[in-house]
């Protein structure tokens, strides 16, 4: 079903995954359960009060920074595209 | 995905100039050599959507390792090229700043990082290219090179700058460091998964999205 070459490159990826995978949890089991900026802080330090609780977000998903700034940008962005995309029939 | 997460004033005001002014040479160098190999109305239109993209899943905090994000940096090397990248993710840098995610004095350096992402991307997907494995394998492979050398790039220009205010030296820096780049390849892993399917994807429906990797400016 596939190519030699196509295995062969599958093969290096898969590899590559699992070396990556196994130091990542490696990692995360050394340094523990913590957030993106206590994890920042932790690494380089920086004693700040714990990181506030914010909100859980959708199945743990959330938006960093200002969430109403966010959207306008984003919203911004978009139309943008729908500009660029109408107007050189990509 | 790698990204200094500091708050303005953990680099001395010398080193943020540091690292500004090398991303704004880089920047001039992307933008003189778009200029002289031309610019098409298609290539601005792909630029658009990836940096539309790449901003809004970059503000995403995902619940994986308590925290953590993906901004598609390998993904604009491969379809954008180093150069129109570069501008790309100086645009998502200056965005993410004015919505807080991230301090103003350290676009500089994080352009420097993701900058070395999307070439490092870039260049690996071209070269894999002469060895004909699969568009999946060789975009994956690409996004966890480029990622992997994104976090050596963001531990050397923390560890060289130094952070103000801090007792830790440079050894303890580098190790915890080294566990923050260690939890950052995880979603490597998911980011190279994604990007590989987003490739083949385009490679399958698109293909002349593609086409334009082998003379990118």
């Amino acid at each position: 079903m596939f190519k030699t070459n196509d295995k062969k490159g599958l093969v290096i990826f898969g590899v590559l995954i699992l070396v990556f995978l196994t130091l990542s949890i490696a990692a995360y089991v050394t340094s523990g359960h913590m957030g993106i900026e206590e994890r920042f802080n932790n690494a380089v330090g920086i004693h700040a009060d714990s990181e506030e609780e914010g909100p859980s977000g959708i199945f743990g998903f959330n938006i960093e920074g200002n969430l109403v700034s966010y959207v306008i940008i984003a919203s911004a962005l978009i139309i943008i595209c729908a500009v660029l995309y109408t107007r050189s029939k990509l | 995905m790698a990204h200094i997460h500091l708050e303005d004033g953990a680099f001395t005001l010398q080193w943020i100039s540091v690292w500004w002014l090398l991303a704004i040479v880089l920047i001039s160098l992307c933008l003189y050599w778009m200029r002289k190999k031309g610019i098409d109305s298609k290539t601005i239109t792909i630029a658009g959507m990836l940096t539309a993209a790449s901003f809004a899943i970059f503000q995403v905090n995902m619940p994986l390792f308590g925290g953590v994000h993906m901004n598609l940096t390998p993904l604009i090397g491969i379809l954008g090229g180093p150069a129109l990248g570069g501008v790309i993710v100086l645009i998502v840098n200056i965005l993410s700043a004015a919505i807080g995610h991230g301090g103003w004095g350290m676009i500089g350096a994080n352009v420097l990082v993701n900058m070395t992402e999307v070439s490092a991307a870039y260049g690996t997907y071209k070269w894999l290219g002469k060895t004909k494995v699969s568009t999946f394998a060789r975009a994956g492979t690409a996004v966890l090179i480029g990622l992997f050398l994104g976090n050596i790039v963001m531990i050397a220009i923390i560890l060289i700058s130094g952070v103000q205010g801090v007792t830790q030296n440079r050894i303890d820096m580098l190790y915890g460091l080294s566990l923050l780049a260690g939890v950052n390849m995880g979603v490597a892993v998911i980011e190279a998964i994604v990007t590989g399917y987003i490739v083949s994807y385009i490679e399958r429906v698109r293909p002349d999205m593609l086409r334009g990797v082998e003379d990118h400016v």
